[in-house]
């Protein structure tokens, strides 16, 4: 049992700078959180004082129930992969693993038997008597989390383990960490700024911006039903296209009118949603995998039919990007089957499906 | 100021400037000398000898020739005239004066590489978390710069004894009278002369150790400190187990540079008691064992065994020097 809970967490730094302001987490046993957002929001920070790294300006921390904002790294029960790995240069891999359970006093014995066994399941049983320095990238990332897993401790943290690594090693190592948190049983805390890694690998995503949660919840549930614009434009990539736009009543119907003269239809099942808003400024979200070219519509979207010129066509293999056009010269972005050909400069009635759009006010930036 | 001051200064300026430019002027002429002479291929060959030569040249006049004329010397007799075989060695190896010398040197040795070296480390890590560090950094840096003569003038005034009724000039004699004890003999006392000597080399290298020791304290990257906090080492274990072990390199080094300083060390001895009262080290001996009673073959072979006494420190910080540029 390993539950995390940030309580109204703040932290300002010495020379005055708010990192992280007001930050309510609840992370349950098991939960594989990841931390996300843009450089400089706050992730880092966040991790670093549940590690005990940095003080907790205010708010409190508990892990498993006990308040921990006075309890030292080492009293946390939880261990720490950095993103440098941050190995003991003067130590073999083997001791590097076994250091935390040697200062714990277990035995030699013990150390080694635990230590191989988080070897074999790494695969880094053949490195065990070599320095960090005689290993590549994949090879330390490796051993900085043999060293958290021997010690089996309440809670991972894991800040950016694999922005170090090229891109396929990224993609397998994300595979096994999903692999290794089923097995292990933990609660694991990961920090990135990959949203890839934050879609893939978390049980949950906390997206963060200027030291402020955005929003908590599924991978899934944060894709498709974000908070605000932030979160919107934040995950997906390429990222979600954004309309200004006036809600109005127009011919007996509530309708989305776009400051490029676009008019698009509020669907049935929304109108009860929206029609409190009726008159307000918003802005409609729509992300590229909404669009589809006129050729290629699936069946169960609801189309709408919005003609714009495609200016930039960039072929991808297993989909096309195509940036286009709106008359007004609004710009935005579509992401279109491979199989239809769009060449530069055609103009298409492209149709927006009006299952999966979003509305944002206008000011606040928060969904509606 | 008169006209022999100015030419002295005169001469100086002529000095340094021939010097420094005419080593760039040898440099450059021999450089020409080797792209007109030699054909491109010999020229790599040849170069590198065209730069190390005059070094070369002067380490064999000034060093190479002197020893080997010193182990020479030291199979010879007073005036360097009749051959004694290794008489003069015997001598030095057996008479309590010059056992006295050794034991003297071992002390220095263990005590000020030991001292300084700790000190120096204590307050490199210690340093680190000072608000003021540079500056205090400076203070304790600061008698690095003092001559060695300069540091026991100083210290001749803190040692500095008078009869009990007697105004104390001496600081600590002013201190251990003002609490009302005795005032103490420092340097006559033979029971504690050898240590007041040996604090003031410790205070001259505390600084060096330190400045060298705290560089090599803060290479050691925070996450890698953080990571052994989180992996739940104490404050001592990460200073034991972590900053020790990774900067073992420089604290060898700078140990061997001290132990050499130490072997070497005569100005203190010299200045402050001349070698007396049982404080004689071997390389004051030596000096005394020359010019003072005038007998070479001893002083040569007391000199012989300090070269000795220095080669494996020597050899061990070459070794290690070599290990590291291999690392690297
Ligand atoms: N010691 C410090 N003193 C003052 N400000 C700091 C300090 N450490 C970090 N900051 C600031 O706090 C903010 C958050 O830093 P943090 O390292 O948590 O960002 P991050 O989300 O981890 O970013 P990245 O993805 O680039 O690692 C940044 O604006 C940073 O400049
Ligand atoms: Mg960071």
């Amino acid at each position: 049992m390993s539950s995390v809970v940030f309580e109204k967490v703040s932290k300002q730094y010495e020379n005055g700078y708010v990192a992280v302001k007001d930050l309510n987490i609840e992370l349950e046993d098991k939960e594989f959180l990841v931390l996300v957002g843009p450089s400089g929001c706050g992730k880092t920070t966040s991790l670093r004082m549940l590690a005990g790294l940095e003080d907790i300006s205010s708010g409190s921390i508990y892990i498993d129930g006990q308040r921990v904002n006075n309890v030292t790294p080492k009293d946390r029960d939880i261990a720490m992969v950095f993103q440098s790995y941050a190995l003991y240069p003067h130590m073999t891999v083997a001791d590097n693993m076994g250091f935390s359970l040697d200062l714990k006093g277990v035995g030699k014995q013990e150390i080694r038997q635990r230590v191989e066994a988080a070897a074999k399941q790494l695969g880094i049983e053949q490195l065990l008597e070599r320095k960090p320095k005689q290993l590549s990238g994949g090879q330390r990332q490796r051993v900085a989390l043999g060293r958290a897993i021997v010690r089996s401790p309440a809670v991972f943290l894991m800040d950016e383990p694999l922005s170090n690594l090229d891109a396929k090693l990224r993609v397998q190592a994300r595979a096994e960490l999903s692999e290794l948190h089923k097995k292990v049983g933990t609660t694991f805390v990961y920090v990135t700024h990959d949203q890839a890694e934050a879609m893939t690998m978390g049980t949950r995503i906390a997206v963060m911006n200027g030291g402020i949660l955005q929003q908590i919840d599924t991978p899934q549930t944060v894709y498709e039903q974000p908070n605000n614009m932030f979160v919107a434009g934040f995950l997906g990539s390429p990222s979600m296209n954004f309309f200004s736009a006036q809600l109005i009543q127009s011919e007996g119907a509530l309708v989305i009118q776009t400051d490029g003269g676009i008019t698009v239809p509020i669907p049935a099942e929304r109108l009860n949603r929206y029609s409190e808003f009726s008159g307000r400024s918003v802005v409609l979200g729509i992300r590229p995998e909404g669009i589809y070219h006129p050729q290629c519509v699936p069946p169960g979207i609801q189309p709408a039919s919005i003609p714009a010129t495609a200016k930039v066509v960039e072929l991808m293999g297993h989909e096309v990007i195509v940036h286009f056009e709106l008359a007004d010269g609004t710009k935005f972005i579509g992401r279109l089957d491979p199989r239809v050909k769009v060449t530069p400069n055609e103009q298409i009635n492209l149709q927006f499906d009006l299952t999966r759009f979003h509305l944002f006010d206008q000011e606040s930036e928060q969904v509606i | 100021m008169d006209s022999n001051n100015v030419s002295l200064i005169f001469k100086a300026l002529l000095a340094i400037f021939l010097g420094s430019f005419g080593v760039i002027g040898v440099f450059y002429a021999l450089n020409i000398l080797v792209e007109k002479a030699f054909p491109e291929r010999a020229r790599i060959k040849v170069l590198p000898w065209i730069y190390v030569g005059p070094a070369l040249l002067l380490l064999t006049v000034y060093l190479i020739i002197p020893t080997l004329r010193t182990v020479y010397l030291s199979l010879f007799g007073p005036s360097s005239n009749e051959f004694v075989g290794l008489k003069n060695y015997i001598f030095v190896l057996t008479a309590p004066d010059t056992l006295t010398t050794f034991r003297n040197n071992l002390l220095w040795l263990v005590l000020v590489t030991g001292i300084s070296v700790f000190l120096g480390l204590i307050i490199a890590v210690l340093i680190d978390r000072v608000k003021y560090e540079q500056v205090a950094k400076s203070l304790i840096f600061l008698p690095m710069a003092i001559s060695f003569v300069g540091a026991s003038v100083i210290w001749r005034f803190i040692y500095a004894y008078r009869p009990a009724d007697a105004e104390q000039i001496g600081v600590l004699n002013a201190i251990a009278t003002g609490l009302g004890f005795e005032p103490i003999g420092w340097l006559v006392n033979p029971a504690i002369n050898n240590f007041a000597l040996i604090a003031i080399m410790i205070w001259l290298q505390t600084g060096f150790c330190m400045v060298l020791l705290s560089s090599a304290v803060k290479g050691v990257p925070a996450d890698v400190l953080e990571a052994a906090r989180v992996d739940g080492a104490s404050e001592v274990q990460i200073f034991w187990r972590i900053i020790i072990p990774m900067i073992m390199p420089t604290i060898l080094v700078v140990s061997t540079t001290v132990i050499v300083l130490v072997l070497k060390v005569f100005d203190i001895v010299f200045v402050m008691t001349g070698g007396n009262l049982g404080t004689d080290v071997i390389a004051s001996r030596m000096i005394r064992e020359m010019f003072n009673f005038r007998n070479y073959g001893r002083g040569s072979a007391i000199a012989v065994i300090l070269l000795i006494a220095v080669i494996p420190v020597m050899v061990a910080n070459i070794r290690r020097f070599r290990q590291q540029e291999l690392n690297r």
